[in-house]
């Protein structure tokens, strides 16, 4: 029904049961572990440059302040039509998909989605960050603003 | 009269009801139409207008099946060039039901048909004490201007100018201003969260109404526009002509496991709709995540495209408040919690 709404009418059917009944026909699951921001800044402090972190929010949010850490690759680039390799990389440079690669947004419902998309394109180490860039900030930890503007 | 707003959060639309001496009109209405059909029964209003502030891109109209089961007639601008019956409308246009009064602005800019609708109350008094304002004025922001495949976004971007300016902020400060969409929006970029604010704080606080000058307003709203999802000039489309009734789209199956395995083979894209620690913890490779708890349809759309098909994981456990599934549509098991 909400799929309509947009137009979407080419739904082939549901899983009965949902996943449970997947799990129980002891078909593999995948998993994406969650991460808090304190675990985040943690790695990042302790293991520079081990954790890859991307930012899936939209410019005019990534501009207002970022984790220093982190490359932006906006969710809604990431779409299924795009080319697979496109999803690997960010501004031209790759993406290592052995390593641990951390996904935030605002609030930690963006980046699962994109998470799901990671997983699909080969990535094994997608970690989706809980509570995003507004638990970041509730727990006062450093943010980056790149353009000098004022903050509003 | 009655004035009651309808909030989407799966697509962050808003859809309007207003009615008086049991007639209704319906503005900006939602694919699935059901919702406005009770509503009007239970205050015994007949829905007799069904106005559309513009062609919308990101979401499908239900102004066509709203108006077959009511018998209702279709405003639309006429710049649209709808090819269903409608009234074309044109500025000054008025529609007077009960103590009701309704006048149409053209407003172009967003898109090059849209318009706003003054509300008036006769009861509370001669003026108009709210303005409808589609996609053209949101709180906090105004609409896109790069949805046209028939102008430039720069050309839009000037026209919104001066609607906003000789239409809109000509309006008194006190008239209240109920948009067609809400934050989080792909439809605007920075949409604040309120439901309804006045033209005198948006020309106070709205950033878009404190750049001085067309030509820097141009500017400004050209630059840095965020992405635009691929399905609105499919959507647009579809409400250009009309979307087929919900009634009419076959309903959903329930697959086996072998079934699915085999479908997810075959190309179809497994979506999952459950909330992210459940999916996180456990999921069918190879699926898409998108809760349902947030702008579900919008994301779905912007990402996945209408065409590939898919197959749906519901909620392990449907939770009991959930309104019926329509039995029509896209998925019984999608229909989750109501207002989303």
């Amino acid at each position: 029904m909400r799929l309509a709404r947009v137009g979407i009418e080419n739904v082939v059917g549901a899983l009965e049961g949902g996943v449970l009944s997947w799990q129980r026909a002891g078909l593999p699951l995948g998993e994406i572990p969650q991460i808090s921001v304190v675990d985040l800044h943690r790695e990042i402090t302790e293991r520079p440059g081990e954790v890859q972190v991307v930012d899936v929010r939209n410019a005019g949010e990534w501009q207002a302040g970022h984790l220093r850490a982190a490359m932006h690759k906006p969710l809604l680039t990431m779409t299924l039509g795009a080319a697979a390799e496109s999803l690997r990389q960010v501004n031209g440079r790759a993406l290592d998909q052995d390593r641990p690669l951390a996904v935030h947004c605002k609030s930690g419902y963006r980046s699962s989605i994109a998470s799901s998309l990671f997983q699909r394109a080969g990535f094994r180490q997608v970690l989706n960050v809980t509570g995003g860039f507004d638990a970041w900030m509730a727990q006062k930890l450093p943010v980056e603003t790149p353009e000098r503007a004022a903050t509003p | 009269m009655h004035f009651q707003q309808f909030y989407l959060g799966c697509l962050a639309h808003a859809s309007y009801l207003l009615g008086s001496e049991g007639v209704a009109a319906v503005v900006d209405p939602q694919r699935d139409v059901e919702v406005y059909l009770e509503e009007a029964a239970r205050l015994q209003l007949k829905i007799a207008y069904v106005i559309e502030t513009h062609l919308h891109a990101d979401f499908v109209s239900g102004h066509r099946e709203l108006a077959a089961r009511t018998g209702a007639k279709i405003y639309l601008g006429a710049r649209a060039g709808a090819s269903f019956p409608h009234h074309p409308v044109v500025e000054g246009d008025t529609i007077r039901f009960g103590r009701c009064m309704l006048k149409f602005l053209e407003t172009p800019g967003h898109t090059p048909e849209s318009a706003c609708i003054l509300v008036t109350d006769l009861d509370r008094g001669p003026q108009p004490w709210a303005v409808l304002t589609g996609d053209t004025l949101f709180l906090g922001d105004v609409g896109r201007p790069d949805l046209s495949a028939e102008f430039t976004p720069q050309r839009l971007a000037g026209m919104l100018y001066d609607s906003l300016h000789t239409k809109l902020l000509a309006l008194a400060d006190e008239v209240e201003v109920y948009p067609a969409h809400g934050a989080g929006s792909l439809c605007g970029r920075n949409i604040s969260n309120e439901r309804s604010s006045t033209i005198g704080q948006q020309r106070q606080l709205n950033y878009a109404l404190q750049v001085r000058g067309r030509d820097d307003f141009v500017r400004m709203l050209t630059t840095d526009l965020p992405e635009r999802p691929g399905y609105f000039a499919r959507d647009a489309e579809i409400n250009r002509s009309g979307a087929a009734a919900l009634s009419e789209l076959a309903p959903l199956p329930s697959l086996s496991c072998d079934e699915f395995a085999r479908q997810q083979k075959a190309g179809a894209i497994a979506l999952d709709t459950r909330p992210a620690a459940q999916f996180g913890g456990g999921h069918i490779p190879g699926s898409v995540h998108i809760a349902l708890s947030g702008q579900f349809a919008s994301w779905a759309g912007a990402l996945l495209g209408l065409d590939r098909p898919l197959l749906l994981l519901a909620e392990d456990q449907p939770r009991s408040q959930c309104p019926p599934a329509p039995a029509a549509g896209g998925g019984a098991h999608a229909a989750g919690a109501g207002g989303h």
